[in-house]
């Protein structure tokens, strides 16, 4: 059986004590819900746990011009966030697909990047968003962007005793839409087998200023496609245009054939849900302006 | 108008108040005082020689009790149909998952532990995984001591196929085939097992205690008298929980370890090495007139038993036969054989063969209305068997509401105003029909029947027995409405026991859609005969005629005296009356008529037949090739309903479980290997998948069935998955034939058509 013991510190800088304490001995636990069934596969358990629910500072958004997440909040928390839902739609729309209510009511933003399987759905989002990553340890803090975070799959920028203690989402402009879209099998409880966020913000004269076109679960690491972003930016919102990056993202996913799908039908979904994220992204963007 | 009180009526399930409580015992929740728990140690090649077993380090470790091997078990070989199975295997193994060791230990991680621990030297062998590679002559052998791969093979003919052909204005030919699916139990399945001397019982959720009975009984070499067996409540069957190997190993391990022990299979162990639905390839050709009706047809199925047959065999006879009844037909030649593979093993499942081969028939009834010009509605209305109908095998229908299910599904969807008028929105609508039996003399060939006990207490409340068994279906609902309202007693004070095998009669149990059927009839029977016994004892107190009394609200009533006694102060006068006799009334139910079909296959195997008719409606989208399933609405004929509410939920549940059989459930393999043994990778719907669903009932009274009822169990998934096939067909022009109709194949299939300019949307 798999035997472990749960420490459950009462603030962050205890926590980190622990981190340094147990040190190869112990690992943080959030929501448990991609960690335990780890275990229960035969994943060796280490004899601690940290439980970094149970951490204030970690569990609650705070909304000042930028938006600040602490890693322990859970996903139906992040998804029904009035600040993250009117301003990043996509990482509502991420948090809030994950799952079902009860792995929401327990699985983390935190928990979700850390464990960095290529299809989390909080990455696309995040990654979109130019997200950065505050990370901490009893040695100090570093932040680093969300991008440079994800190695691999399960593989991120963490050092031993390191925690990531917030991620930060910057300040936007009006006239900002977003979206995340993800394909699955079934419509609920299930992976994603090509996720999309796409971010969109019009010039006054409605020309896409900015616009960020992630991906996920087409390759080890959740993707920016820059060759499309920079085809789209400088230029008004069109189909033919939308196509057309949508067919640069196709070219640039790297997937795999796996038992949920051919490498081929990734490219081709790729294609199909960047055309039409960038379309409702634009369209987002466009309500925002007029404050529907 | 018929006026009954408790018949027709939504009362809630016996069982409904313990589950939703989780109260009810399930296989895994039950516990016996010094019960030890098994786990079993399975082969990882599909075909491999044993060299060597060594038991002894897993031995060793601090909480094993005792390890099961094929060298301290007997030996012997059983099966339901075909003696092929061994309890361990002793020489070879013959599928990834065949049981090699089985390990008693304090606590589950103990005995996971020391499975680890047991060391096997394998010698792997050639192995074959499609059937058809395993037909051919040099083709590995699955099993050493048999000369072929084939199990099971069957042809037969009625009539003058070729004179059929030659009548046909159209013909077609097409290659269906249909997957493995696995049944998706919430509940695995698992087994407590204790001996006490040469005395065996065994507690699980097993749906038919005869099959089990049976097999054990020969695989320990045990006489019947001494096996016992109690139902746990079923956390879902469909089949699968007809006969379950783990019965017999846990057993085995109990009897090694001389301690009661219990076995539950993981998720992924339940995938692998349990009895998911037999895929067959079906070649299928049909001829029609140019009015439309059906001149001839031929089939040839080929169907993957996997390594051991299990109930495989009639599975195929079913799918070989059943579906020839569902339209006038008069020359029909089918071939088929049932062939092993170094596979999962297949078996029964809702449907039982049916439901692989009407997606066939239902698909190519559709390609041959529209070669004809024939509205798909109309060429299914034009053929329908009717009521009366003796049919090509010899079947007696007794009462058939097909035609009549056609029409109501039809007008209820909008048949007429949607059909061939979506294509722009690429929406469609599909039909198929489907029939099925209300029990099967095949599964039980040795003597089919039901029995019922139905006891009186002193204090008027009603205990019923059967052998039958509630598989969540709502079983023993039925059978309380039945005693209830033959004893013009209140619902609730009526209690049927769970099914004991020391305490009831024969049964045959919960498969092929007999228990409303068989075990109804049985518990009407007993109900009634409860009923004389009751007059019995009130015209022995009262000193009156029988005919002087009647049994009205639970009341006996003296006509001429006007006297009154409740059914409770009858019960309590008959004990004295006879010495200690509890007031019961046995009844027994034979099916007049039926008869086990010949070796040509013929004759009358059932009761009733159900049928159905589903439309499916449908939207693809062009781009992804996803469907969105808009409506599902489902006419059924099954008699005279007893329970509406529990009727509308097993068609609910046929429809969802057809709907992802169409169009998302899959075992996939890879030599061998199940590659989706969890429900992460093989999917079966949420609720949020499943569309509006619309059941009308267009059954009337059946002369045979309790009260007039037929079954509805499997007949509610039969037609489901052709209506899909047929709906897209109707929004895309493109016709599927191999299930499950995944996104990925659709929008291949567009992507093909549309580059050689057939697809121009
Ligand atoms: C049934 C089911 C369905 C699921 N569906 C989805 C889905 O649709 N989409 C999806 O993306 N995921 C899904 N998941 C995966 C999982 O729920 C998510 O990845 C979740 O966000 C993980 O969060 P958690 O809090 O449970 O992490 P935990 O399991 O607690 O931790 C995961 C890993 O992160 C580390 N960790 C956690 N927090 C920190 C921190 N602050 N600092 C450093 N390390 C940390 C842990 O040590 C561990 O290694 C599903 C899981 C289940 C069981």
């Amino acid at each position: 059986m798999t035997k472990y013991s749960i420490l459950t510190p009462t603030g962050l800088d205890e926590a980190l004590e622990l981190l340094e304490k147990h040190s190869g001995n112990i690992k943080p636990l959030a929501g448990g819900t991609d960690l335990l069934i780890d275990f229960r596969y035969g994943k060796p358990a280490p004899e601690f746990l940290l439980d970094i629910t149970c951490i204030p500072e970690l569990n609650r958004v705070k909304v000042n011009g930028d938006i600040r997440i602490g890693p322990a909040t859970n996903l139906t928390d992040v998804s029904q966030s009035n600040e993250i839902k009117s301003w990043y739609a996509m990482l509502a729309e991420g948090a809030g697909c994950v799952g079902s209510y009860q792995i929401r009511n327990l699985a983390t933003i935190g928990g979700n990047i850390c464990n960095a399987v290529p299809s989390a759905d909080t990455a696309p989002p995040l990654l979109a968003a130019d997200a950065s990553v505050k990370m901490r340890s009893k040695a100090g803090e570093r932040t680093m962007p969300v991008a440079a975070f994800f190695l691999g799959p399960r593989k991120n920028a963490l050092q031993p005793g390191e925690l990531v203690t917030e991620i930060e989402l910057p300040t936007l402009k009006e006239r900002t839409g977003s979206i995340y879209k993800r394909y699955t099998h079934r419509k609920a409880l299930d992976l994603a087998v090509v996720g999309v966020a796409v971010q969109l913000t019009l010039t006054p004269s409605l020309e896409i200023e900015n616009v960020a076109v992630a991906l996920g679960a087409v390759a080890p690491v959740p993707l920016r496609v820059e060759a499309a972003e920079k085809l789209l930016v400088g230029n008004p919102y069109s189909e033919e245009l939308a196509e057309e990056a949508a067919e640069l993202a196709k070219k640039f996913a790297k997937p795999i054939s796996d038992v949920r799908s051919s490498a081929e039908y990734r490219q081709k979904i790729v294609r199909v849900f960047v055309k039409r994220s960038i379309a409702e992204a634009h369209q987002r963007a466009i309500s925002a302006r007029s404050g529907e | 108008m018929d006026d009954f009180s408790i018949i027709g009526k939504n009362v809630p399930y016996t069982d409904a108040k313990e589950k939703i409580t989780g109260k009810a015992i399930y296989a895994a929740d039950f516990r016996l005082p010094t019960m030890l728990h098994g786990k079993i140690l399975r082969s990882p090649y599909p075909s491999a020689k044993i060299v060597h077993i060594d038991t002894t380090k897993a031995e060793r470790l601090p909480g094993v009790h005792s390890i099961a091997t094929a060298f301290n078990t007997p030996g012997t070989k059983f099966g339901p149909t075909k003696s092929d199975e061994r309890l361990f295997a002793k020489e070879r193994v013959h599928y990834i998952g065949d049981d090699v060791a089985a390990v008693a230990a304090i606590d589950v991680d103990t005995a996971k532990e020391a499975l680890g621990l047991i060391e096997v030297e394998y010698e792997i062998l050639p192995a074959v995984f499609d059937p058809f590679e395993a037909m051919q002559p040099n083709a590995p052998i699955v099993h050493e001591d048999m000369e072929t791969n084939v199990c099971h093979h069957i042809e037969l003919h009625r009539g003058d196929i070729q004179r059929g052909f030659d009548e046909a204005f159209v013909i077609h030919e097409e290659r269906y085939y249909l997957q493995h699916q696995y049944q998706a139990y919430i509940e695995t399945n698992g087994a407590t097992a204790a001996w006490q001397g040469d005395r065996l019982t065994v507690w699980a959720p097993i749906q038919t205690a005869r099959i089990l009975a049976t097999v054990i009984c020969d695989a320990f070499g045990i006489p019947r008298g001494s096996f016992r067996f109690l139902q746990t409540y079923i956390g879902g069957g469909f089949g699968g929980k007809a006969y379950q190997r783990v019965c017999l190993i846990t057993a085995a391990l109990a009897r090694v370890a001389g301690a009661p022990v219990q076995i539950i299979l993981d998720r992924e162990e339940d995938m692998e090495s349990t009895l998911p639905r037999v895929p067959m390839f079906i070649d299928l050709k049909m001829g029609v007139t140019k009015e439309g009706y059906i001149t001839a047809k031929d089939a040839k199925i080929v169907a993957d038993n996997g390594a051991y047959t299990a109930m495989g065999v009639v599975v195929v006879d079913t799918a070989s036969t059943r579906v020839d009844s569902l339209y006038r037909l008069s020359n029909v030649h089918v071939i088929a054989d049932l062939v092993y593979t170094n596979k999962v093993p297949t078996g029964m499942f809702r449907g039982f063969g049916n439901p692989q081969a009407h997606f066939a028939v239902e698909s190519m009834m559709d390609t041959l209305a529209e070669k004809l010009g024939i509205d798909s509605a109309e060429i299914r209305l034009k053929n329908a068997t009717r009521t009366g109908d003796v049919t090509v095998h010899g079947w007696k229908i007794d009462s058939c509401g097909l035609s009549d299910s056609i029409r109501v599904a039809a007008k209820a969807s909008g048949w007429v105003e949607k059909r061939g008028k979506q294509k722009e929105k690429a929406r469609g609508i599909g039909m198929a029909c489907g029939l099925h039996v209300s029990g099967n003399r095949a599964i039980a060939p040795a003597g089919d029947g039901a029995s019922s006990q139905v006891r009186i207490h002193e204090d008027g409340s009603v205990h019923v027995a059967t052998s039958e068994g509630d598989i969540g279906q709502g079983a023993n609902t039925i059978f309380a409405q039945i005693a209830a309202e033959v004893l013009s007693v209140p619902y609730d004070t009526v209690y049927v026991d769970p099914l004991d095998t020391d305490v009831t009669y024969f049964g045959v149990g919960a498969g092929a859609s007999r228990v409303t059927m068989m075990g109804g009839n049985a518990v009407k029977a007993g109900a009634l005969a409860a009923r004389e016994r009751l007059i019995d004892a009130a015209a022995d107190r009262w000193e009156c005629k029988r005919s002087d009394i009647v049994l009205v609200k639970g009341i006996l009533v003296n006509q001429i005296t006007e006297a009154e006694m409740t059914i409770g102060e009858a019960a309590t006068h008959y004990i004295g009356m006879t010495g200690g006799s509890r007031l019961m009334g046995e009844g027994f139910f034979r099916a007049e008529g039926v008869v086990v079909p010949d070796k040509t296959k013929y004759g009358n195997i059932s009761l009733a037949y159900s049928f159905a008719t589903h439309v499916a409606e449908v939207e693809v989208d062009l781009e992804t090739g996803q469907v969105e399933i808009l409506k599902m609405t489902a006419a059924h004929d099954s008699g005279r309903v007893i329970n509406p509410r529990a009727f509308e939920g097993q068609v609910e549940g046929g429809l969802a479980m057809g709907i992802w059989y169409g169009v998302g459930e899959q075992l996939v393999f890879d030599k061998g290997r199940v590659l989706n043994p969890t429900f992460t990778d093989y999917k079966v719907p949420t609720i949020r998948d499943i569309p509006k669903l619309e059941v009308h009932i267009v059954g009337k009274e059946d002369p045979n069935g309790p009260f007039g009822a037929k079954s509805v169990g499997e007949m509610a998934m039969v037609p489901t998955a052709p209506a899909i096939a047929n709906a897209i067909y109707d929004a895309i022009g493109i016709r599927f034939t191999e299930l499950p109709i995944t996104p990925e194949k659709i929008l291949k299939a567009i992507e093909e058509r549309r580059k050689n300019g057939s697809f121009q949307r």
